[in-house]
């Protein structure tokens, strides 16, 4: 992982690192696995007559099965003793109300890094923008891994060799890495 | 478990304070809860971000968060706490709403 440089313009910070061929391609993989997983999702909302007239979407009510999924798309109450008495403030409405957007914003996400990604790798220059775009991109692809791998607070920084997960931790390593140091340019802290 | 404490940062506050004062009557609150993914920097930053908070203040809920196990980070209406909710998850948080009761 090559470091970032922070530089600013007229026209506002840029970022600035570059990318192997293979880290591109990697990460266009990983965008466009999450992007699918979500797209999945939404495409198994209910389609409403209602929908069709008004243009207002209504979203999943139920929690996804996939764990992957739903740790993307977290319940909005937590149990029921936090929750109201009022049926409108429960998971289900919230869920259907909320949840279409949310995907929206991270399809949008993942595809504006796919998007942005240098082509066969090479000099990357993203804007304060893009690169608040990407670390919640990298952030969803990483909570999928993190999902798949069972990240837990004690999580070891490698696997023994020949351990089925070792690449993937390698990967889920690389992209903490990436996105610290994003989110360090864009706090306009020194990028250790 | 109080309401958040006022922003620090001068011109970014306005929408806070209406929260606060609204929270008399309608005690909503977000609780974001602490997630072994999500790096302690990106959680500050989403926090100055979203709610317009002093990086000093982020950074006090963020290590609430890590500290504790969660922390209320607004409160006000439900209308603006499913707002902030539906943006919390958005950035990758994992979030809930409640009724400060």
């Amino acid at each position: 992982m090559r470091k970032w440089r922070r530089v600013d313009t007229a026209d506002g910070p840029r970022f600035v690192s570059a990318l192997e061929q293979h880290e591109v391609a990697l990460l266009r993989t990983m965008a466009t696995s999450v992007r699918e997983m979500l797209d999945g999702r939404q495409s198994a909302s209910p389609s409403d007559p209602l929908e069709q007239i008004t243009g207002i979407r209504t979203g999943n009510s139920t929690a996804p099965e996939d764990a992957t999924v739903r740790r993307l798309l977290p319940d909005f109450v937590r149990d029921r003793s936090g929750a109201a008495d009022d049926p409108a403030a429960s998971n289900e409405a919230l869920r259907s109300l909320y949840e279409p957007q949310i995907i929206d914003a991270k399809i949008a996400a993942a595809q504006r890094l796919v998007d942005t990604l240098p082509d066969g790798g090479g000099r990357l220059e993203l804007t304060a923008e893009d690169a608040g775009v990407w670390i919640a991109a990298v952030n969803d692809i990483r909570l999928a891994l993190g999902t798949i791998l069972q990240v837990g607070p004690d999580m070891p920084d490698r696997l023994p060799p020949g351990h089925p997960m070792a690449a993937h931790l390698e990967v889920y390593h690389w992209l903490t890495v990436l996105q610290e140091y994003l989110v360090l340019g864009l706090m306009g802290k020194p990028i250790r | 478990m109080g309401a958040p404490a006022a922003p620090t940062r001068p011109g970014t506050g306005g929408l806070r304070e209406t929260d606060i004062s609204e929270a008399v009557d309608a005690p909503w609150v977000t609780i974001v809860w602490d997630d072994p993914v999500n790096l302690m920097n990106y959680v500050t930053y989403i926090f100055q971000k979203l709610f317009g908070y002093s990086e000093p203040h982020a950074t006090k809920l963020m290590m609430q968060v890590h500290q504790d196990g969660k922390a209320v980070v607004s409160a006000g209406s439900r209308e603006a706490m499913e707002v902030d909710v539906t943006k919390l998850h958005a950035a990758g948080l994992w979030a809930t709403m409640q009724q400060d009761r």
